[in-house]
């Protein structure tokens, strides 16, 4: 199981993929979103794979060069795509004994809620809307950083979530289904809207998602970026839910293969699923990776 | 005669140096920075036809695109600076091809490039099996090879 640094200092990046979970709780709860993009995520775990997959190439002489490209790049601090990592592991706020139980997650078993009720604290509706925001600014401050593409980056960012593929789909799927329906129900689009333009920056800076995005943010009024963020993306999210299908019954169905849970309990649920999965961290070192070698391949 | 004093004379070399690089400085960029990725947009091919590009890396050194035809990823576009991976240029000391003037080589199996100016390296790569090294080579000769090679001038 990787051994997450707080920047991912003490890993490559091929180490970081390498050591990246087959199996476990984060992976069951990503492939239960499957039917939603369909195919889309094959959960690679191999540098090697990943680097065989985004350039087309076999020879490995050739795949040798790329990926010793990549590596360097990587290893350069200025090329942003160790802060991107960074940015990736702080959306994930992992509970210790959480994330034991992950670890010891074996196929085909079901976890108890009841058995955590009194370790978990599910959030606040105002919590919980302003951290899908937050998770929401996060995605897009990584995408920057990978990217490079100067400004605020909220138009590129907008136009790419349409062709968000791979790993990078589950990913916002999975944003879109665990902390937002799933918590908040089917207006939590609406709801999150409401929270984050009442937000003022001492409301914003009360929330330990932003205490740990904050350094990653670009200077000035971080209340209006996130709003400007949020807000530049909710047409995405809406169609993407209503192309889908996407709805919460369908994705608590779904959950129900993994965790036993009531119909009272699903703030309790989204609670579990934010300490005890790491789907940001998992699908982020993927597709910094993918992003990595498809540079390295252009540049050898 | 000028004659220093001792404190002057020893600190002769180092203002030296410092008026050195602020005249550097003034005649504009140094030849051994990267060129930004902003710098390179500027050589890539327009749009037409239904092909699109969407850029995806604009960082120091590199821009990179991918290429859309009708909505599918068909190639990357790529142009780098090697003056910090000069290792990326060994591939074109053995070309025997040139495209319009430029060493042109192949990059692995699915990679065309040329290297302009002896600095950067303008790379199609395939994604899709319909776009093969015909459009790869065609791809390149979209690219405004002639004002990358103006960037690399003194």
């Amino acid at each position: 199981m990787a051994l997450f640094g707080l920047f991912g200092s003490k890993e490559t990046i091929e180490t970081l993929v390498n050591d990246l979970p087959e199996g476990g709780l984060t992976v069951r709860t990503l492939r239960l979103l499957d039917y939603l993009a369909p195919g889309e995520w094959s959960n690679p775990t191999s540098f090697d794979e990943i680097a065989r997959t985004v350039t087309g190439e076999t020879d490995p002489d050739f795949l040798a060069s790329i990926k010793t490209r990549a590596l360097s790049l990587y290893a350069d601090k200025s090329e942003g795509y160790r802060k991107a990592i960074a940015i990736y592991q702080r959306l994930d706020s992992t509970d210790k004994a959480l994330a034991a139980v992950a670890a010891a997650d074996k196929v085909g078993e079901k976890i108890s809620l009841l058995r955590f009720l009194d370790k978990l604290t599910p959030a606040s509706d105002t919590t919980q809307t302003v951290d899908l925001a937050l998770k929401l600014v996060g995605e897009l401050l990584a995408f920057r950083r990978v990217n490079g593409i100067p400004g605020d980056g909220i138009a590129d960012f907008v136009d790419a979530l349409g062709e968000y593929a791979g790993e990078a789909k589950i990913r916002m799927t999975a944003l879109v289904a665990f902390d937002g329906l799933v918590p908040l129900g089917p207006d939590f689009l609406t709801k999150s809207a409401d929270a984050i333009d009442n937000l003022s920056e001492n409301g914003l800076r009360q929330h330990a998602a932003f205490g740990r995005l904050v350094e990653f943010m670009p200077g000035g009024d971080r209340v209006s970026f996130v709003r400007r963020a949020f807000g530049a993306a909710s047409e995405w999210i809406d169609g993407f839910v209503s192309g889908a299908g996407l709805d919460r019954e369908g994705v608590v169905n779904r959950l129900r293969e993994i965790v036993e849970v009531a119909d009272d309990k699903l703030d309790y649920l989204a609670a579990f699923l934010d300490f005890a999965t790491r789907p940001y961290a998992h699908t982020g070192t993927q597709s910094v990776a993918s992003r990595l070698l498809e540079r390295a391949a252009n540049e050898v | 005669m000028i004659l220093l004093p001792p404190v002057a004379r020893s600190l002769f070399p180092i203002l030296l140096a410092l008026a050195v690089s602020f005249t550097g400085c003034e005649s504009g960029r140094k030849t051994d920075n990267p060129f930004t990725g902003k710098d390179l947009n500027q050589v890539f091919p327009q749009d037409e036809g239904g092909f699109v590009t969407v850029f995806t890396q604009e960082k120091e050194g590199i821009s990179q695109a991918l290429l859309k035809q009708n909505g599918a990823e068909v190639a990357t576009l790529a142009v780098s600076d090697t003056i910090e991976n000069p290792a990326a240029r060994d591939k074109f000391a053995a070309a025997t091809e040139t495209l319009d003037g430029h060493p042109l080589a192949s990059s692995g199996s699915k990679g065309t490039a040329v290297l302009v100016a002896g600095r950067f390296q303008v790379q199609v790569r395939s994604r899709s099996g319909e776009f093969g090294p015909d459009e790869r080579k065609a791809w390149l000769r979209r690219f405004d090879l002639d004002t990358l090679a103006e960037l690399a001038a003194p």
